[in-house]
């Protein structure tokens, strides 16, 4: 038995994203549903965030000198057309929000507050992230936005080409369910693996895996692997920012190793830093340190982060007078990771119909190589999701109410097989297998071509024993084993795509290329062709403005 | 993720596996029922690879509180 509900704009997770481009979509006067596996607004990364969202701000900053920055940083594989229009959109969207209320942080004259960043050129306004999105899930439900939470998307449902919806199952209650619209925002978040750290696991790449199967192209995938720094005892994750402000990180003989390497700037990003972290390891000079003695702004981060005060409260632990043990976090295609689904100007994907936003749409357009800008994150995931409920919506009423075709047949059963099955290992433990595998930093920070082939093939070994073996013992089980599933899509194209780059640009560092190779100054996509993942240029995105390509 | 699910009585911990010992459900709770462990909640593996093949990097250090 499946349920059907007919909308306009079917809008997949609730992060930063999906509810901004939920709130903007039914703003234009659409009938919109909002789908999340956990709950809308909350669940994802989004609201553990550090709050700190970049934004140049006109009158302050000037936007020649922002576009400049960032296109050095970028390495060749980002584009100015993108670049002016995300810094100047963003800004738009923030004064906005601000006037009706959202709780962005002031400053004693009444402007925003803002902080700098790691990156080239990093000024963030503040917001709470849990108290903003509570508001913004709310502001949703005021516009008449359907909000189905506990619900898991697993596919995009297509007819002819075209997309008919989605279809999932209701994780608490395993009703099966098709939300037909001719317009799906794709807006799940990036892919951790469902990463060991705070809100990372309520991200597995399914979006993206999603996009793939139904003709989506990804691009920039060499660059899924973000590092930022973790607390070697705890879940935190995102101390890369601390040091921003006199923090300071220490190798075991107690040297400033970035000042040693000449890196004091802010300007280097979070993947540099954990790559100077790597190299001190591995000459023999571990642990790592984070030293907070000097740390000027701790009002500030038990304001924006209460629940990293709780934690560090509770195990006893004062940051800011103790050194504390570090370690590189991988974050993989998430958070400031430029990997995603490749989108154009209107955040339109490859296929028409299908939109994307967020940290599972692909940032590189406005990163370029550099993995690990402060504040980009919640800035594109803001940005890039009004841009996708503004055009999901124009695309509905184009459609004009007609409804595309679907036929429900043997969907249930579909979608629900590996429940029950107990022949394998549980899908969970596959995951961990597979995030270990892709957070280890010598196949994903400091790479060579033999060992990206030889993780390329434990991911096969992994995808046969999920696909043939692995049994879901409940339906959180099951949402489980999507998530694998989609994990592993997002590995192979990440991997192919680092096997495909021989050269070493930006995030993406080979120990066989280790120099930047001018012929590959080209943004890569993968795409599924006959059930087999291609890799192949894109275009140059300074020539082709970026969003086109070949849409 | 779903650690916590509505029981008959009040909230059940489910899926204990699932905690990431961020603290928001210790925030939130009204009357101040729920107790958190702090530290890490699983151990990160071979995090620097054959880079640290003594692991004096630290990546498989395992808090004591629950190993
Ligand atoms: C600890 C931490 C601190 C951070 N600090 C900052 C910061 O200060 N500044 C910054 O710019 N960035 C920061 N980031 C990164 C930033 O939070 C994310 O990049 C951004 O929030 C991504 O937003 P999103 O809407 O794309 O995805 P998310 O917020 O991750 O939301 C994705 C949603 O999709 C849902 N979902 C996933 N799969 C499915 C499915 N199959 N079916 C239904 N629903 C699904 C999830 O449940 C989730 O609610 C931080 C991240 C972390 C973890
Ligand atoms: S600490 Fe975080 S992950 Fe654990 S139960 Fe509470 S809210 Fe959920």
């Amino acid at each position: 038995m499946v349920t059907v509900i007919e909308t306009d704009v079917v809008v997949v997770g609730g992060g930063l994203a999906g509810v901004s481009a939920a709130r903007q979509a039914a703003e234009s006067g659409v009938r919109v549903v909002l789908l999340d596996k956990a709950r809308a607004g909350t669940s994802g990364t989004a609201a553990f965030s550090a709050g700190e969202m970049l934004c140049w701000i006109p009158g302050r900053d000037s936007l020649e000198d922002w576009v400049q920055a960032y296109l050095e940083a970028g390495e060749g594989l980002n584009s100015r057309a993108w670049l002016t229009m995300f810094f100047e959109g963003q800004y738009r969207i923030v004064e906005r929000l601000a006037s009706q209320g959202f709780p962005f942080l002031t400053d004693a004259s009444g402007n925003f507050a803002r902080r700098s960043g790691r990156g080239p050129l990093v000024r963030c306004v503040l917001a709470p992230m849990m108290t903003f999105q509570e508001k913004n899930r709310q502001a949703c439900a005021s516009l008449g936005v359907k909000i189905l939470d506990r619900f898991c998307a697993v596919e995009v449902l297509m007819h002819r080409g075209e997309p008919a919806g989605v279809a999932g199952f209701g994780v608490r209650d395993g009703e099966v369910a098709a939300v037909l619209a001719p317009s799906v925002i794709i807006s799940t978040g990036g892919c951790s693996y469902r990463g060991p750290f705070f809100g990372q696991d309520a991200v597995a790449g399914e979006g993206m895996a999603m996009a793939l199967g139904a003709g989506a192209r990804l691009a920039y995938m060499e660059y899924g692997n973000n590092y930022d720094v973790s607390l070697a005892r705890f879940d935190t994750c995102g101390e890369s920012r601390l040091t921003i402000h006199g923090g300071r990180y220490l190798n075991g003989l107690g040297q400033a190793f970035l000042e040693k390497e000449g890196f004091q700037d802010h300007r280097v990003s979070g993947n540099e830093l954990a790559r100077a972290m790597v190299e001190e390891v591995r000459a023999g000079r571990g642990c790592i340190y984070i030293d907070l003695s000097g740390f000027k702004e701790r009002r500030l981060a038990d304001e924006l982060t209460p629940n990293l005060k709780m934690a560090l409260d509770r195990g006893g632990v004062n940051l800011f007078a103790d050194r504390q043990e570090v370690i590189p976090a991988f974050t993989g295609a998430s958070n400031a990771s430029p990997a995603g689904i490749w989108i154009d100007r209107k955040a339109r994907t490859s296929v028409a119909g299908i939109f994307a936003a967020g940290d599972c749409a692909c940032k590189g357009l406005v990163t370029g190589a550099c993995v690990g800008i402060t504040g980009v994150s919640l800035a594109w995931a803001n940005y890039t999701g009004h841009l996708a409920g503004k055009s999901a919506a124009a695309y509905a009423a184009e459609a004009g109410g007609q409804q595309a075709r679907f036929e429900a047949e043997d969907l249930a059963g579909r979608l629900v097989y590996p429940l029950g099955r107990n022949l394998g290992r549980r899908p969970g433990e596959i995951l961990r297998d597979l995030g270990e595998e892709m957070a280890r930093v010598d196949v994903s920070l400091i790479r060579s071509g033999a060992r990206l082939v030889d993780t390329l093939g434990r991911v096969s070994t992994w995808r046969w024993e999920l696909e043939n073996l692995s049994g879901a013992k409940d339906l959180h089980d099951l949402m489980i084993w999507y998530e694998a599933r989609s994990a592993l899509t997002v590995a192979e194209a990440t991997l192919l795509a680092a096997v495909e780059r021989r050269e070493s640009r930006g995030g993406h560092y080979r120990e066989d290329y280790p120099s930047m190779n001018p012929e590959f100054q080209y943004v890569l996509g993968v795409e599924e062709i006959n059930g087999v993942k291609c890799v192949r240029p894109v275009g140059e995105v300074g020539v082709t403005g970026g969003g086109g390509g070949r849409n | 993720m779903d650690v916590l699910r509505p029981g008959g009585t009040g909230p059940v911990i489910s899926y204990r596996e699932d905690c990431q010992s961020c603290f928001l459900c210790f925030l939130e709770c009204p009357t101040g029922a729920i107790r958190v462990t702090p530290w890490r909640s699983f151990p990160l593996g071979k995090l620097y690879g054959r880079f640290d093949p003594e692991g004096k990097g630290g990546a498989d250090l395992r808090p004591a509180e629950i190993f």
